[in-house]
């Protein structure tokens, strides 16, 4: 079975628009390639939008076991935290075409932090999305009447 | 459910099943050269317990010859039945085989003394899908809760990368049943109520005018799901080079909505026996009307529009969001979701103007009252000569409330109309987050006079949330926009003093989020506007406005 994983090499995980967002990824087996995405995606009550931004190909992946990426962040979106929806930046490294992937989180904002509109957040949430695994279930839909 | 099911389709598979195998079966039958001993078309009731209900049946009779035996066939086609409620379609067959004409049949080559001289029509076999279809509308929203459950514990167990779960940007294969559910009524609706009709009228420029004798006018009822529905029964003979032919045709196209007080007049002016001008085609003297117009009715009309509309609505939303799933990514996901910078300023009026808005309403409510005002008003009239015309009710109440509502739309419009409306100017005319922004206004339009002023700036974040409510017929779901206010920055506080004209600095808090635009979600600003000439006044308008993100 193939592993992979992925290391930011800035450990804050909180970026600014433009900085330079770089780390490696490393795997096992032979994957064909080794595809790194930066993009950013919504969770909450909405069904989840996922945005590709830019992509990194690790060539020759099969004779290789690690890569390093780099990207240049763009000007938004920033992170955010709403009552009903967040946007959540990451980078992931996915091997094609097992499809095995790792996933890195950061936030991306104007002080390199998540901007919270409703003033509500709960400080440790940044970091336990960060730590945990990300939620994949979809939204229940909601019962209104009868039901 | 399932026993609905089972209820629906046992009786429809056990009536259409065995005619529809027997056609289907037709279909491997040798195929045969016949010639005609007798045809002819009589009138007989549709069965022994419905005496009243009168059809037409068509009698041929025919010999072929089958691996040089020689045979004797009364059968016209599979099935039970060879009648017919169009005398026109048994004419024009009994005019194309008259007796001794050479034509074709299919034989069984199994037991050859069976033949019939028209195979069995397979689209009836479409009528056996007919409870799936039910089934399907029925329980649309289980099947696809139980697609979706299916889909996400596939996920589970072989879980994807995220950035291969865009969801949001996926087909909503609802959105897709419902939008080819809509165009196949519309043009089903649109072929036979609205096409059909008007093809039949163009190409009977050139109909004969012959004398006709009435045998039959009446109004006749039935129960419908809507309550009692009425038809006008009609029945009339005339004669062309020697032979006689019946139609029952009045006129192109039959309008569900034709008023029943129409109809009791028409019977009522024209008895039995009567003789009356009909109109008949000189290439096809089998068919004929009584006068050549084409029946559509506002509501066959309306439905199949509406119809039509909505299923095209649905497919440009599905064709939109394939289109969107493949183009958004890189620059043009950026450009998309935060919008394009723009440094020069930019003006924001209030569009549509109010007044164009209270023409618009007005405009349309004038065919909604007027079609609906005309049904209700024969629906009345057949009320009170005690027939209830349930559908001319119904809708003629439906057209009169949709156009009193539209009415007092257009009022509403035309009297923020008699007032001034602001007309504003952003610059830069992309703001962004952590800097002021100049904003100046000025008012346009009669009545300018305007006492007080408050504007606030307010961010608002929107999710598309898709909602299960219980139905007629089973739970639907459907996506409501839920909107939630997360800030409200005032702007100009003005109580007093002349306010048309002027100019403020807006400074946006750093801590604010800019304005994201996706598909299920969104973080939206706008600039709201109140205004009056004195407290007693209040005008509104509201402008959308794009934040963008500081440069950093």
């Amino acid at each position: 079975m193939n592993t992979v994983s992925i290391e930011l090499d800035e450990q804050r995980r909180c970026f600014v628009p433009g900085a330079k967002l770089s780390g490696r990824t490393e795997w096992t087996g032979t994957p064909r390639l080794v595809e790194v995405r930066l993009f950013w995606f919504t969770s909450g009550r909405a069904l989840r939008q996922v945005g590709i931004v830019s992509r990194f190909v690790v060539s020759n992946a099969k004779d290789r076991k690690l890569g390093r990426f780099e990207f240049i962040l763009p000007r938004g979106p920033w992170s955010f935290a709403g009552r009903s929806v967040t946007l959540h930046w990451a980078v992931e490294a996915v091997l094609i075409p097992s499809r095995e992937s790792a996933i890195a989180m950061f936030s991306l904002g104007p002080e390199g932090r998540r901007i919270n509109p409703f003033r509500e957040e709960d400080l440790n949430a940044e970091s336990e999305e960060f730590e945990g695994a990300i939620e994949c279930n979809p939204p229940a839909p909601q019962l209104l009447d009868g039901q | 459910m399932w026993l609905a099911f089972i209820g629906m389709f046992v009786p429809i598979l056990m009536t259409l099943g065995p005619d529809f195998l027997a056609a289907l079966r037709s279909y491997t039958w040798k195929k045969v050269p016949c010639t005609m001993v007798y045809s002819k078309v009589t009138q007989a009731p549709y069965s022994a317990n419905t005496p009243t209900a009168l059809h037409y049946q068509l009698h041929v009779e025919y010999n072929y010859t089958f691996e040089g035996r020689r045979y004797t066939s009364r059968r016209l086609t599979t099935g039970k039945s060879s009648g017919t409620t169009d005398p026109a379609s048994g004419h024009h067959l009994v005019s194309q085989l008259p007796p001794g004409t050479a034509g074709t049949c299919y034989v069984n080559p199994r037991n050859p003394s069976e033949a019939v001289m028209q195979r069995g029509r397979l689209w009836m076999g479409m009528f056996l899908f007919f409870p799936f279809i039910i089934f399907g509308l029925m329980g649309h929203e289980e099947i696809f809760a139980w697609l979706e459950e299916r889909n996400w514990c596939r996920r589970l167990t072989a879980p994807l990368p995220i950035s291969e779960t865009n969801d949001a940007l996926r087909l909503d294969k609802r959105t897709l049943m419902f939008g080819v559910l809509g165009l196949a009524m519309g043009v089903f609706l649109g072929g036979f109520c609205v096409v059909g009709p008007v093809a039949q009228w163009l190409h009977s420029r050139d109909w004969v005018e012959t004398d006709a004798v009435l045998m039959r006018s009446e109004l006749t009822s039935r129960s419908g799901i809507h309550g009692p529905e009425y038809s006008l029964e009609v029945d009339y003979s005339y004669e062309v080079a020697g032979q006689k032919y019946h139609s029952t045709r009045r006129c192109f196209g039959g309008a569900m909505d034709e008023p029943v007080a129409d109809l009791t007049a028409w019977a009522a002016a024209h008895k039995p026996g009567s003789s009356i001008r009909a109109l008949v085609s000189p290439r096809d003297p089998a068919e004929a009307v009584l006068s050549r117009t084409v029946d559509l009715g506002w509501i066959s009309l309306s439905l199949t529009l509406l119809m039509f509309c909505f299923g095209a609505l649905m497919l440009f939303q599905c064709v939109r969001t394939r289109w969107l799933s493949r183009r958004l990514h890189g620059a043009t996901l950026l450009t998309a979701c935060l919008g394009t910078i723009r440094q020069t300023p930019s003006q924001l009026r209030v569009f549509p103007p109010p007044l164009v808005s209270a023409i618009g309403c007005a405009l349309a409510a004038l065919p909604a009252g007027a079609a609906g005002g005309w049904s209700l008003y024969k629906g009345v009239r057949a009320l009170m000569q005690g027939n209830g015309d349930i559908i001319n009710l119904l809708y003629g109440a439906g057209g009169c409330v949709a156009a009193l509502c539209l009415l007092a739309c257009a009022g509403a419009f035309f009297r923020k109309a008699c007032h001034c409306r602001p007309i504003l100017e952003v610059s830069p005319g992309t703001p962004s987050i952590g800097r002021a922004f100049n904003l100046r206004w000025r008012f346009v339009g009669p009545r300018r006079k305007v006492g007080w002023l408050h504007v606030v700036l307010e961010g608002f974040e929107q999710v598309k949330v898709r909602h299960l409510i219980q139905g007629y017929h089973g739970p639907i779901s459907e996506e409501k926009k839920e909107r939630s206010m997360f800030a409200m920055l005032p702007v100009v506080q003005q109580e007093r003093g002349d306010a048309l004209t002027g100019s403020v600095s807006v400074p946006v808090p750093p801590e604010m989020m800019h304005s994201f635009q996706g598909e299920k979600s969104a973080i939206l600003w706008e600039l709201r506007f109140e205004f009056g000439k004195d407290s007693s006044e209040k005008l509104e308008y509201r402008f959308p406005i794009q934040l963008v993100p500081a440069k950093s």
